[in-house]
């Protein structure tokens, strides 16, 4: 699933890596949860919801581990 | 993304009829469908609103702006009055659209199927009974646990949000409706939508879900570690840190600027003095000699003038008897030569005789021996001869003097001077005439530039004042600038400090149990969506205002080419002029709000990069002959991957037919046939007359 525009604009997409950079996170995280709660959006089912967000999390602390 | 189907059955004047468009190429992304009033041009487009969002996209159609979601009865009773009067009781109305990717998208193909259901006697049938969907993405059916309702949703996502409508699937003759809404309710926030903010939004309320889940899984919020409290704390430290150095940041580089500015104008200002004390003093010197020598020039023409002038008399008098007096003047001068020679003959007589006859007789050999008073006549006859010698005077010899007051060399200027006078020419006086107004002009020259340049010591004076200014703003600058960056530095090794200190308690977090990364993670990543949110929606509203003014001023009359579309909070668009009071667009002429509505598209179209197709009913409208290749201009130079128009015969045809038909990839002739009683549809056709 594409991005959201607003991470593919070159000024948003600066604004957003440096709030991103503040909190010590990655903007693909970021894209990451946005596309899971796309997914689950009109689909009428929330559960596991929780799991995929688990998911990004973890995806995340890896990416933070081997840097 | 563009329309690749739209299928429509016992949709109003539709029994069965398919419009298969072809993908459309960069340089072919036109499709016109030309249909005259009354054949199915708003069917087509109303199939659009309904098929795709059924009761949500009731309200867009013409005569229902004022329909409620919720009002299920009218509902009902509306598509009843869309479905095909003639259609078999037993086939449902049906419209099924299809979105197919474009070239290069990587995105699935979009299939919805709406069907509508009768009884026997043409009633909707009652309940759940009355309308399906079907939803089709890549192929495979979708599973649409919440009905209809689920199925707008999912479409919202896939798609655009159902409001967004009237701006992709444009009725000209509907901007009104589309200006309200884009100011007062959904097409502003729906940009959001569309932008990505608003999913933002959601997943920032997800992850409040998600913290609270956590939060209870590990016992309780209170057992979040004490290093977390310490770096959220910090956190927020770095946070208004940065936010400080940021703003330090913009007034430096204002500072700087200003500096810049200044001391560029103290370069100029001092260029100026420079130039007024070393250039002009130069110019002064020179401007002395050129008055000395123009002086002089202006004196010998009027001199020459004078005397030109006094001659002229002279010449006017004379002119006629110049020649008499000038023949007069040289016969008495021969005679005068005449008289002197005879008068020369007479003096040398007696020593002529002498010598003829000389004294006394003794010493006269040949004649001494005559008798004296012989002797006395011989002498009188050579005397006698030697006066007929220069008598009578010679031709050419006046006979008395009538000008005898002149005489020799008087006589020779007098006669230069006579055939002077005779020979002077008007051309002459006139270029001497011409001399003396240059020379007069240029002595008025110099005499203005001395002038000005008498004014220099209080040009001097500004200019110093001026640069006395500069050079203390230039000073007050360069202290502010210096107390800026000192500070600027203080914060930056403070904040250096702040985030090698958050960096040792992330690293005591990660030692965490998972969990409560997870939740440090979680905690980061809703700090972060609540700031980026906050960040974003401006950015989107101002983005949003920008490209409609873009695409408003090219289309719109010259008038407002310095005008700027603004969307207030909650009121309608404005037109904002200079020195112009503001304009609501709402209350503008009928072409200009179809000009906005189709600037609305265009930007929305690029501020959301959604590849989605555009339709335009009547898009010219009544819109004179200046405005119509301005607007189909705009239309069909827009980086869309599919614009189809639907259009009557006197509209997109003739000249603006062929200036966009090389972009036409694709055309249909929609007729009315009375015998079926159905709308048919040609593909490849177009109105009799009208291009290949």
């Amino acid at each position: 699933m594409r991005p959201p525009p607003c991470f593919d604009d070159v000024e948003t997409r600066r604004r957003i890596q440096q709030v991103c950079e503040l909190n010590s996170i990655d903007v693909n995280l970021l894209i990451d949860l946005c596309e899971v709660v796309q997914g689950y959006s009109g689909s009428g089912r929330k559960e596991g919801v929780t799991a995929d967000l688990t998911l990004c999390f973890d995806a995340f602390l890896a990416r933070a581990n081997g840097r | 993304m563009f329309l690749s189907t739209l299928h429509l059955q016992n949709w109003r004047s539709y029994g069965d009829a398919r419009f298969d468009f072809r993908a459309p190429s960069p340089r072919r992304p036109l499709v016109l469908v030309g249909a005259m009033n009354g054949h199915g041009k708003t069917s087509l487009l109303l199939g659009l609103y309904l098929g795709l969002f059924g009761r949500f996209g009731l309200r867009h159609a013409e005569g229902f702006s004022a329909f409620k979601d919720e009002d299920v009865s009218f509902y009902r009773g509306a598509i009843q009055k869309f479905r095909r009067n003639v259609a078999p009781a037993d086939e449902p109305t049906t419209v099924e659209i299809v979105f197919a990717p474009a070239t290069g998208e990587t995105c699935e193909e979009v299939r919805v199927v709406r069907r509508w259901f009768f009884t026997n006697d043409g009633k909707p049938r009652q309940g759940e009974g009355f309308e399906t969907v079907e939803l089709y993405v890549g192929g495979k059916p979708q599973r649409l646990t919440g009905g209809l309702d689920a199925a707008h949703d999912r479409l919202e996502r896939l798609l655009f949000p159902a409001h967004f409508m009237p701006a992709f699937f444009f009725d000209g003759e509907q901007a009104q409706t589309l200006i309200s809404q884009s100011g007062e309710t959904g097409i502003k926030k729906a940009v959001e939508v569309m932008f990505g903010t608003k999913i933002v939004e959601e997943v920032q309320a997800q992850i409040k879900q998600f913290l609270t889940f956590a939060h209870g899984k590990a016992g309780g919020k209170r057992t979040v570690s004490v290093q977390q409290k310490a770096l959220d704390q910090k956190l927020d430290e770095r946070t208004a840190r940065d936010g400080e150095i940021e703003e330090l940041t913009k007034q430096l580089v204002t500072l700087e600027h200003r500096k810049q500015e200044l001391e560029k104008a103290q370069r100029l200002l001092t260029e100026s003095l420079a130039r007024l004390g070393g250039e002009r003093r130069g110019d002064v010197e020179g401007l002395h000699a050129d008055a000395h020598r123009v002086e002089q020039a202006k004196l010998a023409a009027e001199r020459e003038l004078t005397d030109r002038a006094r001659v002229l008399g002279l010449a006017l008098a004379i002119s006629r008897l110049a020649p008499a007096i000038t023949n007069r003047l040289q016969s008495e001068a021969a005679r005068e030569e005449w008289e002197n020679l005879r008068q020369g003959v007479q003096v040398r007589g007696e020593e002529v005789l002498r010598v003829a006859m000389p004294e006394p007789p003794e010493s006269d050999e040949l004649l001494g021996h005559l008798s004296l008073p012989l002797r006395e006549r011989v002498k009188a006859r050579f005397g006698l001869a030697l006066e007929q010698i220069y008598n009578p005077p010679p031709n050419g010899c006046a006979p008395d003097y009538l000008l005898g007051h002149a005489k020799g060399e008087m006589r020779e200027k007098l006669v230069a001077l006579v055939r002077d006078v005779g020979g002077q020419r008007a051309d002459d006086i006139r270029a001497c005439a011409r001399r003396l107004k240059q020379a007069r002009e240029e002595l008025e020259d110099i005499h203005a530039k001395r002038g000005r340049i008498g004014d220099l010591p209080r040009e001097v004076g500004d200019l110093s004042s001026r640069l006395s200014e500069v050079q203390t703003e230039i000073a007050d600058t360069s202290r502010q600038l210096g107390a800026i960056e000192r500070e600027l530095h203080s914060k930056k090794v403070g904040l250096k400090d702040l985030s090698a200190e958050i960096g040792r308690l992330q690293e005591a977090l990660a030692a965490l149990e998972p969990e409560q990364k997870r939740i440090a993670v979680a905690e980061r990543v809703h700090r972060s969506l609540e700031a980026i949110s906050q960040e974003l929606k401006p950015i989107t509203l101002q983005r949003l205002q920008e490209l409609v003014t873009r695409h408003f001023v090219a289309i719109a009359d010259r008038r407002y080419r310095e005008s700027e579309v603004m969307f207030p909070a909650e009121s309608p668009p404005l037109l904002c002029r200079k020195d112009l009071p503001d304009q609501q667009i709402a209350m503008m002429s009928g072409f200009e709000r179809r000009a906005f509505g189709i600037a609305f598209t265009l930007a929305l179209a690029e501020i959301t990069q959604r590849r989605i197709p555009l339709v335009i009913d009547t898009p010219l409208g009544n819109a004179d002959n200046e405005y119509r290749p301005r607007l189909l201009n705009a239309v069909t130079n827009v980086e869309l991957d599919q614009v189809i128009i639907l259009t009557h015969d006197a509209e997109v045809a003739g000249s603006l037919f062929e200036a966009i038909e090389d972009q036409v990839s694709q055309t249909f002739l929609v007729e009315f046939d009375r015998d079926r009683a159905e709308s048919v549809v040609s593909d490849g056709a177009y109105f009799a007359g009208v291009g290949r």
